[in-house]
């Protein structure tokens, strides 16, 4: 078996009281959990008053997903004594699809798991939704943007046009 | 009865404030096997398809008000929604409370099993719709995470977020790195003659008219205009703690730079095709790291200080396409810190 029985599990139980048992190494991916470690070594129940458990158990996927790619390229790394570029780019682009296809879920979704990323401070995953939300902005009217987050505005259209006359190079339009 | 007590309690909490609760009711079926139940959510999760489905599966438990739930509300209603758990469930709920359930009543004929696939808040009553103007999911985001949403679009667009609404109003006055890539903005290059103020000078006027924020990063880049930073611009940007500042004109262009002494918080410096005025009397920049000079050059004596009062340098680069004595010189003085 690739892992050892006798590594660490940690349990991280949800805001809704959902336990999670990981391991210790998939844990360190949060750096809020790496420090509380680091802080007390024999914790083994952590309890994540912040997240629920859809979406804690999405950043566990998250997580066990990344490690187990690191994992797999410093194993291919022993084995060969060094790693061939090649294969190293495809394992990132696998990684890149899995990614993307991750991020493949509805705006309130997004929304919670940029809080919990930040909460937990997994900072590759919250790059990946914060990128994703940006995405979403980018390149849309105000009007998409406000139907994409629900937005209602709430400025009357002198206010509007005020905001617009601050910074009209903003709004101008390029071409 | 129980539940009676319960929407009481929470018309009481909310009529202050819309953005409260509301009340909503999951789907019919549901609805007819306990006859009449409420669940109170927060407003968005009315339009969370994920969310209804558990409170609807819930339901089938017998267990209304599931951590799920509850754990979204603030701490004080908590524990008067656990005691609503079983409220709620109870068979004779609601006897008569003419408001919420004529919400209710409204709420129920737009929901039903397939409207959990469809946008739920276009079809609720206007009264209903005021309820939800919480509904904005990204809204409730912190400020600092939409500062980092907004750093991950262009400057204009992140400027126009602006008109979303007024929680929008403000925000991207935040954002920590202001970046403008005059190949993406022309309109904001354009040269109009020698006598009068360039577009990019009335822009950064502009600019920084509006954004309050720390800087970390302010970045100038295909400048294909002659431009001016002046002292009172820097004396802005190092009041904003500016750490990274990259300039970069086109190369028959050129940035002429006064007063760039202020910034002393600077980490990073590149400058391409710049002028720098540095003044005779300079005591360098105590925490620059890296500094990068691309066919740039320096008034005066002003390299000499620049290089040799940087005591955490490490990193330097030159690209010059002509070469003076003076940098040379000054090139093997650094290389020996």
């Amino acid at each position: 078996m690739a892992r050892s029985s006798t590594e660490n599990m940690i349990t991280l139980m949800s805001s809704d009281g959902e336990e999670f048992m990981v391991t210790e190494k998939v844990a360190r991916e949060c750096t809020t959990i790496r420090n509380m470690l680091e802080d007390d070594c024999v914790i083994t129940n952590i309890p994540l008053p912040n997240v629920t458990s859809d979406i804690l158990s999405m950043v566990i996927e998250y997580c066990m997903e990344h490690v187990a790619a690191a994992e797999k390229a410093a194993a291919e790394t022993a084995e060969k004594g060094s790693s061939s570029a090649p294969a190293a780019a495809k394992a990132n682009k696998d990684l890149e699809e899995w990614d993307k296809a991750f991020m493949n879920v509805d705006v309130y979704t997004l929304c919670d798991l940029i809080l919990a990323a930040n909460y937990l401070n997994v900072s590759g995953l919250l790059d990946l939704t914060i990128q994703t939300a940006a995405n979403l902005i980018k390149g849309k009217s105000p009007e998409q943007i406000r139907k994409t987050f629900h937005i209602q505005n709430d400025l009357s259209l002198e206010e509007e046009e005020k905001i617009r006359s601050q910074t009209p190079w903003a709004f101008e339009k390029s071409e | 009865m129980y539940s009676f007590q319960a929407l009481n309690f929470f018309k009481g909490k909310c009529n202050s404030s819309s953005s409260l609760i509301i009340l909503t009711i999951v789907p019919a079926v549901s609805f007819l096997l306990y006859k009449k139940i409420i669940v109170a959510f927060w407003p968005h999760f009315l339009v969370r398809k994920n969310k209804l489905s558990i409170a609807s599966s819930l339901f089938e438990e017998e267990v209304i008000l599931g951590g799920k739930i509850v754990f979204n509300l603030p701490e004080f209603l908590k524990q008067d929604i656990y005691d609503a758990d079983i409220i709620c469930n109870h068979p004779e709920c609601i006897e008569q409370d003419t408001s919420s359930v004529d919400v209710i009543c409204n709420l129920l004929e737009c929901i039903n099993e397939d409207v959990l696939d469809t946008d739920i808040i276009g079809k609720l009553p206007e009264c209903a719709k005021q309820d939800i103007s919480g509904a904005d999911i990204i809204c409730n985001l912190p400020e600092c995470i939409k500062h980092k949403i907004l750093v991950y679009l262009p400057l204009k667009e992140a400027v126009r977020t602006s008109i979303l609404s007024k929680d929008w109003r403000y925000t991207w006055t935040g954002i920590p790195n202001l970046v403008i890539d005059c190949n993406i903005d022309q309109n904001l290059c354009q040269n109009n003659g020698d006598n009068e103020k360039s577009t990019i000078d009335k822009f950064i006027d502009q600019l920084f008219s509006c954004h309050k924020g720390n800087l970390h990063k302010f970045r100038i880049s295909n400048l294909k205009t002659r431009m001016l930073l002046t002292s009172p611009l820097m004396r802005i940007l190092s009041q904003r703690h500016i750490k990274e500042l990259i300039l970069e004109a086109f190369p028959d262009q050129y940035i002429l730079i006064l007063g760039i002494e202020r910034c002393l918080e600077l980490k990073v410096l590149v400058l391409s095709d710049c002028y720098i005025d540095l003044p005779l009397k300079f005591d360098g920049f105590k925490l620059l790291q890296t500094i990068e000079l691309r066919d740039s050059r320096f008034f005066d004596k002003g390299i000499a200080d620049l290089l040799s009062f940087c005591p955490v340098l490490e990193k330097l680069t030159f690209k010059l396409q002509y070469c003076d004595k003076q940098i040379i010189i000054i090139d093997s003085r650094a290389s020996e810190n």
